[in-house]
């Protein structure tokens, strides 16, 4: 049985029919071609397939489309415009945060979310947010430095 | 790129790919025509398999192939044995499983869920057997053997060229190195530490799964996508395996989610390829985190070491003893062993050497590489030694680490010769950025913050990392 649902992904509008049981992160890979969020441990434990449910970070592995019916949902291909990256983006790369990238684009939307709430965060206030999201390559010290550059420059 | 840019960072170039999410993966990619492959799985750390009766999962709508020990040993097409240095493994299990998770059959299928319905109603009757479950248990006299004979390839990495399980026991390698004479170098030591160090298995836990894409053409030309770290060795096992000649096999390798040494050998490659041979079209297998649970880990370890020292803190004499826990199958484990035992005695000079180096085989996920090669379980043990033995001489960790490490020149255990080591400075280089403070060792051995409730430790190792010379071909 499956429902009718619409949301805005990145600014668009769009619909898709879904069974009950299809999670968010399946309907943003399958349906919409948007992969940049992953699937990892399927227990809402690692952040790879984080992605923002009206601002806020969610484990899109575990939260169900249904759930989204007319919410904003932000993956990591929303961030650029008109062929500009923001400014996370922008400091990942500076920093060298990132090495395979599988992790990237979780870490880039909780640093996103968390600077959109919090200008000027502490250190301890960027661990607390980013303690959801895995590196298994070891950038931690890099993630930091990125996420405190930003922040330095608002 | 010139001298100068040394010490300059760079933007890499996958940097601006990867933050847009734009890098493809394995699991991001479909091929045209692409059906789900998904694998049944023992669920008996140790049992002979009497009977697979697939006739329900065939019938599942969506089913396009089912594969089991059958159209491994049936098949002139297929050699059913292969391995990185012994041929221990087969594509789906065929006397018998041999760990918790071994592949038993395994499902093509329209979509994943018909794929999943079709595992459920294939029928395996087990018969249980008695099971190994640690090196103590696997070494006992009498115990159960994992496997009861071990096939040698033809040709190999020449590093592992002489390298034999010992027959009739557990152990898939006994690696020794013995050097000047053991007892007198004991009998020389003003003071001698025994200590036994244990670590247990762990997991690379990369990101990205394994997984695998695996089309055969009718003409038998296979293309592999494959999240290997090692496409050439996949390459060659695939050609060995499916008995085509090496230019018939393409393994191409997209971006990969993290390695660390869990995805260096072949892992879901031969299943998929097998999968997609039976199947007619493409199969696309990614496996779940559970399943890389099953699949690989890091050897654990019971490692003895006795040292003899005298009493200003030069080392004499080494006796080691290490048993690494290989799991069911060798995938590397051999060349593991080899590494720990080269580095059990660390970057240090101790003339009078007896090393024994063992993977065992137990009834538990096969282990293999995992940054370092079984040297972080033999540095480990090491540096712990070092730091007992300075504690128990009152001398500083670190005057004890320059006064037995290798100076320019110096020979390795192998006798090569040592050049450009810089081990003294790099330590002192160190100790200076971490604010090392030798008097304080002489006394108590830790070094303690102010605060009454928070206490700071402070330690400094080092090791060497065996390379494989001369070479691997």
């Amino acid at each position: 049985m499956k429902k009718a649902i619409s949301l805005k992904v990145n600014g668009l509008e769009r619909s898709a029919e879904v069974e009950p049981r299809l999670t968010l992160l399946d309907l943003v890979r399958e349906q919409f071609g948007l992969t940049g969020a992953k699937l990892g441990c399927d227990i809402q434990v690692c952040g790879a397939c984080t992605l923002l449910l009206d601002g806020k970070p969610v484990s899109a592995c575990s939260f169900l489309a249904v759930d989204a019916d007319g919410c904003e949902v932000l993956t990591v291909e929303g961030l650029s415009a008109n062929g500009k990256l923001h400014p996370v983006q922008e400091s990942f790369m500076e920093f060298g945060a990132l090495q395979c990238g599988y992790c990237t684009s979780g870490f880039i939307l909780s640093a996103k979310a968390l600077l959109d709430e919090c200008e000027q965060p502490s250190e301890q206030q960027i661990r607390d947010y980013r303690a959801g999201n895995f590196c298994r390559c070891g950038c931690y010290q890099e993630i930091m430095q990125a996420v405190k550059n930003v922040a330095g420059k608002s | 790129m010139e001298l100068a840019d040394i010490g300059k960072t760079f933007r890499r170039l996958d940097y601006e790919t990867k933050v847009t999410g734009r890098a493809q993966y394995l699991a991001d990619m479909n091929v045209p025509g692409m059906c789900h492959g998904k694998i049944l799985r023992s669920p008996y750390t140790h049992a002979r398999i009497l009977k697979i009766d697939t006739a329900k999962a065939l019938k599942v709508p969506g089913v396009v192939a089912v594969l089991t020990r059958d159209d491994i040993l049936h098949d002139e097409g297929i050699e059913p044995y292969y391995g990185p240095v012994f041929k221990d493994q087969t594509i789906v299990a065929v006397e018998k499983v041999r760990h918790v998770g071994d592949p038993v059959a395994a499902v093509a299928a329209l979509s994943v869920d018909a794929a999943e319905e079709a595992l459920r109603l294939i029928e395996v009757d087990y018969q249980e057997l008695p099971a190994v479950l640690d090196v103590h248990q696997a070494l006992r006299s009498g115990a159960t053997l994992v496997h009861d004979s071990v096939k040698l390839p033809s040709s190999g990495f020449a590093d592992l060229a002489e390298i034999k399980p010992v027959e009739g026991t557990n152990v898939c390698t006994h690696f020794k190195l013995d050097r000047g004479d053991i007892q007198k170098g004991f009998a020389e030591a003003d003071h001698v530490f025994e200590d036994t160090f244990t670590l247990p298995a762990t997991q690379h836990c990369f990101l990205e799964t394994h997984a695998c894409i695996a089309s055969v053409e009718p003409g038998g030309r296979i293309t592999v996508w494959a999240t290997t770290q090692n496409p050439f060795v996949v390459r060659t096992q695939l050609a060995n395996i499916f008995k085509v000649p090496v230019a018939k096999v393409r393994v191409i390798v997209l971006y990969l989610g993290g390695g660390y040494g869990g995805k260096v050998y072949p892992k879901v490659e031969p299943i998929t390829v097998a999968l997609a041979q039976k199947a007619g079209r493409p199969v696309r297998v990614v496996l779940s985190r559970e399943e890389v649970f099953y699949t690989i880990t890091k050897h654990a370890a019971v490692i003895r070491m006795k040292t003899g020292v005298k009493k200003d803190g030069t080392l004499v004499a080494r006796e080691c003893e290490i048993h690494l826990d290989t799991g069911a199958y060798a995938e590397i484990g051999p060349r593991v062993a080899k590494k720990s035992g080269y580095t059990a005695c660390g970057p240090y000079r101790i003339p009078n050497l007896k090393i024994d180096s063992y993977s065992v085989y137990t009834n538990k996920p096969p282990a293999g590489a995992f940054r370092g090669f079984g040297v972080s379980q033999s540095a480990w043990a090491v540096e712990s030694q070092m730091d007992i033995i300075a504690a128990a001489l009152k001398m500083d960790p670190l005057e004890l680490r320059k006064k037995n490490g290798y100076n320019e020149g110096d020979p390795f255990v192998t006798e090569e010769t040592l050049r450009a080591i810089g081990l003294k400075e790099c330590l002192d280089e160190v100790a200076k950025s971490i604010g090392w403070d030798s008097n304080k060792f002489k006394s108590s051995g830790i070094q303690s913050s102010k605060s009454e409730n928070i206490r700071r430790g402070k330690g400094l190792a080092c090791m060497i990392k065996a390379t494989i010379t001369p070479s691997i071909s």
